[in-house]
Parts: structure tokens; C-alpha cells; sequence
């Protein structure tokens, strides 16, 4: 048994590279070097002619050769304006809206870590940076016209205070670029519009990390980054992209920013940037977002991604990754899973940057990602700890704040998505005793959720031939012997781990806790594929957690290499020396599981259903089926439909009355098929079943079988 | 020492562990004077259960290269391992001497002390690394030891630093409930009890505990009403849940409970 608290090698290893350490030198708070593209007091076109300008005006391109120019403050009604604008002959009724244009030079855009904008504004305004919407204060959401009021009449000091917004630097240009605003009165009778701008860069710090997710709820979501420099990092953040409706930040100058974002709608989209309190560094855009997840216990279309061992950082996990992306096309990720061996060889701070942060950034920052710690993750951490890089890159619920019960460490956890329940384990450092704290934490858990589905998952394969074996192991024993009768006790539907560097997927099983030798057929609750179109979707009789209805284990660490082994377990429906990730689709009580390889071929797939299947749903079989050879190559059939619902028939032919082969598919309410193309003089044999359009298929039983000889 | 660490890295990644030692051996034969791979190669005996064999790399590490202070980790905690103690203790005293912020030595020294009955030293050793690393597994380890050593009260303390510092979690607050009984303080188990509750989901579990400690402390009228409300519980569950087999012995339980707090106790 493992001593609780020790690990095996890694805290040596640990040891020897603290002893032999060098120790950096933090570099104090920076604050970021900032330049000036456009002054307060600068010189701006105008247009106050009352017209409606549309959405053109707001381009770089736009010729305003046609408006005025003037120094601001530009407006009216003040005294302190240096420019006066006009709002038309009636001062009961002056013009609604005002347009603004200035042009600057940028000669490197990539320079700027950020650009902030300081706007004088009264009563509202909205900011385009070469025709991208960048900034709207006191403005309504939505299209706007030039008859657009301002929601809110500016009056006392906010007269004269600028307000502040981060702009994306991304959207700079190499040479001239424009800076358009539209000024909103609030009130066509009220005495006075001001406008003023300033626009500075910050230059020197940059996202060195991320953005990531962690810590996804259906309330809140942590936005995770690291800068080059400490800075106080903010996120702004809306349900449009480059929407900045909200913000939050850090407390003090930091070069790692972990900022929570509560009071989130569920199953809702937010478009986010990051940056400093006066510069957007990354996001502002649309491909800057996260979706929240549903209230827990509501069904919903959930995809999850799945890589195991898939820290090599290498072509091989290159390729994974993109037939994943290829395969999930526009379909969005819900989440992902990490599990273990996230980054080789020793799961330092660069080995992760390599194998997940540069591999996965456009995941990292739409979909939450939930790892659990591999060996070779747990060379530079400790669980024990809570220390080391993959302690501090991830931030875990120890305190179940994405449901489930509070574990108090970060090394194992839970968490609800939907209608899932989602149980993580660390198999390699902490404690895995039956009565340790890890798994006395995981009975309670489990008795307090009632979520519908349980997927569970840890990097040591409780079964497995590959790399590695789960025979003699004493990680994976353990985990055999101490976890897997609590979870199939609380009803676990689907297990997931790495390690092994293959795929090996099990059947549907059932209280194999031995070695390999031990499995007997008895355990297997359904010894098929688990596909529909073989011999059918795995299925547990209940929706809901029900003790010992069969799980399904799958081996999946050859996201980053594949390393072959015997692959011989007999648990295993199939094993595949193959690189490749999982995919899983949960739907109400449909699972649907897939191994993607690396040319985006699906390997294996299965289905997994809960609750059981309704017999209503099952149409008449066909009767009297008849059959006549009516030439040497073709036998007529026909059949007596006796269902009233169903959505076709299934044609089977056979040559021996044993092995029969799908021969035919015909419409509801049709009764014939000739059968064409045969030999001659060669008995055949035929039988038929109706269906229904369903998932899974519902069939009838098969009618009588039938014989008929083709002519010599 | 970068290419000591990405060697050991690399012979603990994969194959069984008579195929590591294999090349264990085989690097050592390349390069015999590094004492690195000798505390590899004993970490990968130990693995192995094989002590002789780990004993043995152990200290040729440690001849080569006396100041290679892991080896005096390693072998100290081999030691308490097999339940050699008192000689694990002069490695990890010098080891703690060098690196006196080690929380998992100090765990590792705490268990040698707990094994020779220097239950205040061990005491001091899980205060020490607890301070360093709030960890539920060290908190539990730490309050048993007390429990036994200093009693249930001083144990108490113990947990709630864990709780305050953890948060309600469910193995520290069991723990505590358990020696809130042991102590006879029925109401402060209660407490912790419904404490718990407040943070989790309402389950019959927790009822059939709130029995348990009412019975314990002869509130018969009040336990037989957490029982029965338990089994109530338990049937309004749905009938898949119903069928497992902690549900089942939870129903087992009640059942049990009940039928011996309605039989009369044999005056003798």
C-alpha cells in the first residue's frame, strides 16, 4: 500500500533539482512604457450637419475630405471648448449626432502590448478603431442612428472626467489608421455636447500565457493569464465580441492573473480581452469567448474532448489535435480533459508552456479545461503540497465550487456539467487506501450527487495492456482494487485514464476488481460493441446512478505517442496501438463516445444509453414473407406489413441460412423487392424486419425466413 | 545535473519495473561514478519492494557523493517503510538539518517518530509540515496521532485547524465528529454534523448519522425520528439510487436501528 503523503520517485527527483536549484531574482513591479498616438487636444474632423452618416464614416477608408477640422475640446454650450461645433438653427432641437474622425500613423503595430483610450464624452459616445467598434459608453446596445438619444443626460463632474477603455492592439494597422466617435445628445433641447481623446500605447508587456479557463460554472469562470512583467491585469468582458460591459481585475501588480468572473448567466456566451488596467493585450474578439455551463442536473448537448499522455509537444500531438479540430469543425467544446502526463518529461513550468500552451491556445481560451496529474507531471509537483507547475498553472475546486463536495486539495476534486458528474482522482502521489481520505472523499461525493451520468477519470489504468500493465502496477491494482467498487457501487457510467500510451476500450463491465486472468464473461453486463449499427448500444437500465449496471473503461494515452504493448487485455472490446483522442457526446440519456486517430479516421465509437428501452417503441414484425425465383438472377419477395408506424424495412439475404447480410432497405408501407444480380441456380434465403427512425434503431423481430432457387 | 534529471525522468516513464532496473543497470554502466543514477536505480528498488537492493544503492550514492542530500530522504524513508524507525531517523534529522522546509520530510520524520513513541516530536514534525502545506491527508494523520497520544480533545484542536484552514470538508469533519463521541459531547457532534449538511446536498446518509449520535447519547424519541426520517428519505430516492448497495446498507441500518431501540433493554 502506498504511504499516504509519500511519493514514489518524484519527490527525490523533486529534491535533487531544489538542492541543486538556482534561484531567479523576481523582477520588481513594472508598469508598461506608454506613448501617445493621439494627444488630448488633437485635431479632428467633424461633421455637424445633423445628417445621418450611416456605417460608413466609420472606415479607414472613408473620404471626410468634405467635413471640418478642429483642435478639441470640441462641442458646445460650455465655454471651455476650443473648437465650437454646430447643432443646427434650433436650440430646442439640435442635432442628435456629431461624427468624429482622426487619422495617425503607426509604423509597427506588433510593438504595442496595448492601447488605451481616455474619452471626454457628454452625453454618449461610441468608438470605432478603423471601423471596429471599440468603445461605447452611455450609449444603448444595438444599432444606432444618428437619431439615437444618449440613455443618460451628462451633468456636474462627469462633464469634465475622461473614462477609460482598454482597446485591442490587434486591430492596428501598418501605416495610416483612423479613429472615428459619434457623439449622442441626450436631449435635443439640452445645452451642451463636449468631446476630447486621448489614445496611448503600452508597449513591453505581452501575454506570455493564455488566456486559459479554469474553474467553469454555471455562475462564474476564471480567467487565467500570465504577462511578461507584473502588471494589474483585468478582464473586460460582454456577450458581444469586443463588448466591454463589464470588467474585473487584479488586486495588486502581478505577472500571473487569475481573475474570477461571477454573477455569469448559465448556458450563457461571453466574449472577453485581457489585459492591464490601461491596455487590452489579447481577446477583445470573437474567437475570445467562453460558453457557461447550464444550471447542473439540466440536459444539455454536451462535447467533451479528451487527451490523455498528450504531453510530448511534438507532430505526433500536432496531428492529434487537429483531426480533433477538423472532426469538431464549428461544433463548440463544453469542456476538455487532460489525463495526466500533460506535459514530458518532468512536467516543468517550460515543458507545459511547449506541450499545452503553445500547443492548445485557441482550446485553452473558449473551453475550460480539467487535467489530472500524470507521473511525469508529478516529477515537478506534489500532491501532497499542492505545489509544483501543474499546481500553479491549474486552478481546481478544492472547495466544490463547481458542485459536488468539497475535497479540500486541489489534487483530487468534482465538478457538474449539464447533467454529468465529473469525478477526478490523482492515482499517483495521494493516498490510495479504501479507507484513505481520498477515496472516504469520493463515497461521500458520490452519495451527494444525484447527477444522471458519472464519468470518472485518472491517469492510472485500472485495466490495461499497453505500456503499461495494469496486472502488475501497483498504482493501477490500487486503483483497481480500492476505487472501482466504490464508483461501480455509486453507478460510475464511463472511466477514463492514460498511462498506457494506446487506446483499449472495454465493454460494458461489472465488479472486476482481479487481475486480467480473473475477468470472466459474467462480468461483462454486454459483451458487444456498444455501436448501434453492430450489436447495438450498451445499455444501462436506469437513468439515473444506479449500482452495478456496467461501466465502460477506456484507456486513452496516446494523444502524443503510441507505444504499443500486448494490448491483449480481455476486458478490452478493442485495443489499438494508434495515436488518437476521445470524444464524448452526452445528450439527456445518450452517450456517444469516439476515438478520433491522427488522420481524423474514427477507430471506435460506441453508445451508451440510459433508462430503459420502450417497447412501444418497437414496430410489428413483417409476416409471410414469400419468395419466387422468377429468372436465373433474380427472386421476387414480397411481405405482409403489420405494423402501423413503422419507417421501413430491412432486407437480409443469406446462402447458408446462417451468416445473413443486409441486402436492402425499402419505404414504409412497401411490401416488395426483387433481389437482381444473383447467381444461378443457387438457393438463397431471406428474412425481414421493420424499423423505426429512432437513436438507438428500433427493430421488430425478423419475420419467417424464406428459400428460393434461381433458374439453371 | 540537468541530463541526471531528464535520465531519471525517462527510466521511471515506462515498461515494468524489472525493465527500468534493467536500465537502471545499464546506465550505471555507462556511467559507474554517478551517484545520481545509483539513487534512481535504489528509489526503482525500493518500487520494487526489493530494501536490500535500494539499501544497497543507497549508500554507494552516498560514498560517491556525500552531499547528495535526496539519498538520506530516500533512505530514511525506505526505513520507516519497513518499519526500521529508529534507524531511519539519524538520515532524516541530518536531512531536516539542510532542508528544514521540507514538509513531505518532515511528514516522512513525524511517521519515525510516531513508530518509536516520540509522539511530541511527531507531533512537532506534522505541525511543521502543516504549516509549510494544509493537506487533508497530514491533518488526519496528525489528529490520530494526537488522539492516541494527547486524547480526543487535543485532537479536536487539531481538525479544526484543518477546517478553519480547509474549509467544512467531509473527512476532516467525520474525523472530528468521531472524537466529539469519543468525548461524549453528542450535541458539539450535532453541530459539526449539520454544519456538514449545510455544504452538501441533503442525503439519508447524514441522517442516519444524526441516529446514530442521538442514539448514542440515549435521545431515543429524537433518534427514532432521524431514522424514520432517513427511511423516508431513502424511499423518496429514485428507485435506481434506492438499489445501491450503500443506499441498501443505509436502509439496513435504519431498519436495524430501529428495531433496537424498540426492544427493551435486558434488565439483568
Amino acid at each position: 500500500m502506498t504511504q499516504p503523503g509519500c511519493s514514489s520517485r518524484a519527490s527525490l527527483l523533486r529534491l535533487i533539482a531544489a538542492v541543486l536549484a538556482f534561484f531567479a531574482i523576481s523582477p520588481g513591479p513594472l508598469r508598461a512604457q506608454q506613448s501617445v498616438l493621439i494627444p488630448p487636444g488633437a485635431v479632428w474632423k467633424y461633421l455637424d450637419n445633423g445628417s445621418d452618416q450611416g456605417t460608413a464614416w466609420r472606415a479607414r477608408a472613408f473620404v471626410d475630405t468634405g467635413w471640418k477640422s478642429g483642435a478639441a475640446e470640441l462641442g458646445y454650450g460650455d465655454g471651455d471648448e476650443a473648437t465650437l461645433v454646430s447643432y443646427g438653427a434650433n436650440s430646442s432641437a439640435k442635432y442628435t449626432t456629431t461624427y468624429f474622425r482622426h487619422a495617425f500613423s503607426v509604423a509597427d503595430p506588433t510593438a504595442y502590448g496595448g492601447l488605451t483610450l481616455r474619452l471626454l464624452r457628454d452625453d454618449g459616445a461610441i468608438v470605432y478603431l478603423n471601423g471596429t467598434e471599440v468603445f461605447r459608453t452611455n450609449m444603448p446596445t444595438g444599432t444606432v442612428t444618428a437619431s439615437t438619444l444618449a440613455p443618460l443626460a451628462i451633468a456636474g463632474t462627469d462633464e469634465t472626467t475622461y473614462v477609460t477603455a482598454a482597446v485591442n492592439p490587434g486591430l492596428l494597422v501598418a501605416g495610416t489608421n483612423v479613429l472615428a466617435v459619434e457623439i449622442h445628445q441626450a436631449d435635443p433641447a439640452s445645452s451642451d455636447i463636449s468631446f476630447n481623446l486621448e489614445l496611448a500605447t503600452s508597449a513591453g508587456v505581452t501575454v506570455t500565457r493564455g488566456p486559459y479557463l479554469q474553474l467553469g460554472t454555471p455562475s462564474s469562470t476564471m480567467v487565467r493569464w500570465r504577462t511578461s512583467a507584473p502588471v494589474i491585469g483585468r478582464v473586460q468582458y460582454g456577450q458581444s465580441a469586443g463588448a466591454n460591459t463589464w470588467a474585473a481585475q487584479d488586486t495588486a501588480a502581478t505577472t500571473e492573473h487569475k481573475i474570477v468572473l461571477s454573477g455569469l448567466l448559465p448556458n450563457t456566451t461571453y466574449y472577453y480581452s485581457v489585459g492591464t488596467d490601461t491596455a487590452v493585450l489579447a481577446g477583445g474578439d470573437a474567437t475570445h469567448f467562453f460558453l457557461t455551463p447550464p444550471i447542473a442536473g439540466t440536459s444539455k448537448a454536451t462535447r467533451v474532448w479528451v487527451l490523455g499522455d498528450s504531453g510530448t509537444a511534438n507532430a505526433n500531438a500536432r496531428a492529434v489535435r487537429d483531426a480533433y479540430f477538423t472532426y469538431t469543425g464549428s461544433r463548440h467544446t463544453n469542456l476538455w480533459l487532460m489525463l495526466g502526463d500533460n506535459a514530458y518529461t518532468s512536467g516543468t513550468d517550460a515543458e507545459f508552456q511547449t506541450a499545452v500552451f503553445n500547443m492548445y491556445p485557441t482550446m485553452l481560451r473558449k473551453s475550460v479545461l480539467w487535467p489530472t496529474l500524470g507521473n511525469h507531471d508529478g516529477v515537478s509537483a506534489d500532491s501532497a503540497t499542492q505545489t509544483g507547475p501543474y499546481y500553479s498553472i491549474f486552478s481546481l475546486p478544492k472547495s466544490a465550487e463547481a458542485g459536488g463536495l468539497a475535497s479540500g486539495t486541489e489534487a483530487y476534486y468534482s465538478f457538474d456539467y449539464a447533467n454529468i458528474h465529473f469525478v477526478c482522482l490523482e492515482s499517483f502521489e495521494t493516498n490510495r487506501s479504501a479507507t484513505g481520505p481520498m477515496l472516504t472523499w469520493l463515497k461521500n461525493d458520490l452519495a451527494s450527487t444525484s447527477q444522471p451520468w458519472v464519468i470518472a477519470f485518472f491517469h492510472h489504468p485500472p485495466y490495461s495492456k499497453g505500456s503499461h500493465d495494469s496486472d502488475t502496477e501497483i498504482e493501477l491494482k490500487e486503483m483497481r482494487q480500492n476505487a472501482l467498487p466504490i464508483l461501480e457501487d455509486a453507478g460510475v457510467d464511463l472511466v477514463l485514464s492514460g498511462h498506457s500510451h494506446s487506446y483499449e476500450r472495454s465493454f460494458l463491465i461489472d465488479g472486476h476488481y482481479g487481475t486480467s486472468t480473473t475477468f470472466t464473461s459474467s462480468m461483462k453486463k454486454n459483451g458487444g460493441s456498444g455501436r448501434e449499427d453492430g450489436t447495438g448500444a450498451y445499455r444501462k437500465p436506469t437513468y439515473g446512478m444506479a449500482a452495478h449496471e456496467g461501466a465502460v473503461y477506456a484507456v486513452a494515452g496516446s494523444s502524443g505517442q503510441a507505444t504499443g504493448g500486448l494490448l491483449n487485455h480481455p476486458a478490452m472490446f478493442i485495443s489499438l496501438n494508434s495515436l488518437g483522442s476521445m470524444v464524448l457526446d452526452v445528450n439527456g440519456n445518450r452517450l456517444d463516445a469516439a476515438f478520433i486517430d491522427q488522420a481524423g479516421v474514427k477507430r471506435d465509437y460506441f453508445t451508451l444509453l440510459k433508462g430503459a428501452a420502450s417497447a412501444a417503441t418497437t414496430p410489428s414484425a413483417p409476416t409471410n414473407l414469400r419468395a419466387t425465383a422468377s429468372t436465373t438472377t433474380r427472386i421476387d419477395l414480397a411481405w405482409t406489413d403489420t405494423s402501423s408506424d413503422e419507417s421501413g424495412f430491412q432486407l437480409q439475404r443469406s446462402t447458408d441460412n446462417v451468416t445473413f447480410t443486409t441486402i436492402a432497405t425499402r419505404a414504409s408501407n412497401v411490401t416488395t423487392h426483387a433481389d437482381t444480380g444473383l447467381k444461378r441456380n443457387r438457393t438463397y434465403y431471406y428474412r425481414v424486419r421493420a424499423f423505426k427512425t429512432g437513436s438507438p434503431t428500433p427493430y421488430s423481430t425478423f419475420s419467417n425466413t424464406v428459400s428460393a432457387r434461381t433458374a439453371k | 545535473m540537468a541530463l541526471t534529471l531528464t535520465t531519471h525522468a525517462t527510466l521511471g516513464a515506462h515498461g515494468d519495473l524489472h525493465q527500468q532496473i534493467a536500465a537502471a543497470t545499464r546506465a550505471i554502466g555507462a556511467r559507474p561514478h554517478d551517484a545520481a543514477l545509483y539513487l534512481a536505480r535504489g528509489e526503482l528498488y525500493r518500487d520494487h519492494h526489493d530494501t536490500t537492493g535500494a539499501l544497497a544503492d543507497y549508500a554507494t550514492a552516498l560514498r560517491m557523493d556525500p552531499s547528495l542530500d535526496a539519498v538520506r530522504l530516500a533512505r530514511g524513508r525506505l526505513l520507516v517503510e519497513a518499519r526500521r524507525a529508529s534507524e531511519a531517523l539519524p538520515d532524516l534529522d541530518r536531512f531536516l538539518a539542510a532542508h528544514a522546509g521540507h514538509a513531505e520530510a518532515l511528514v516522512v520524520r513525524a511517521r519515525a517518530r510516531a513508530s518509536t513513541g516520540d509522539a511530541p516530536g511527531a507531533r512537532e514534525d506534522y505541525d511543521g509540515a502543516l504549516r509549510l502545506a494544509p493537506n487533508p491527508d497530514w491533518f488526519i494523520d496528525r489528529a490520530r496521532l494526537v488522539r492516541e497520544s494527547a486524547g480526543p480533545n487535543a485532537a479536536i484542536e487539531g481538525l479544526d485547524e484543518g477546517l478553519a484552514r480547509l474549509g467544512p470538508i467531509v473527512t476532516l469533519t467525520l474525523e472530528a465528529i468521531e472524537c466529539e463521541l469519543a468525548l461524549g459531547r453528542h450535541d458539539a457532534a450535532l453541530v459539526r454534523l449539520d454544519r456538514l449538511i449545510s455544504v452538501s446536498r441533503p442525503h439519508p446518509q447524514w441522517m442516519v448519522q444524526r441516529g446514530d449520535i442521538l442514539a448514542a447519547a440515549g435521545r431515543t424519541t429524537d433518534a427514532r425520528q432521524a431514522f424514520t426520517a432517513a427511511l423516508s428519505a431513502i424511499d423518496a430516492l429514485p428507485a435506481s439510487r434506492q438499489r445501491t448497495r450503500q443506499i441498501q446498507a443505509l436502509r439496513a441500518r435504519c431498519t436495524a436501528a430501529l428495531s433496537a431501540l424498540d426492544t427493551p433493554a435486558r434488565i439483568s
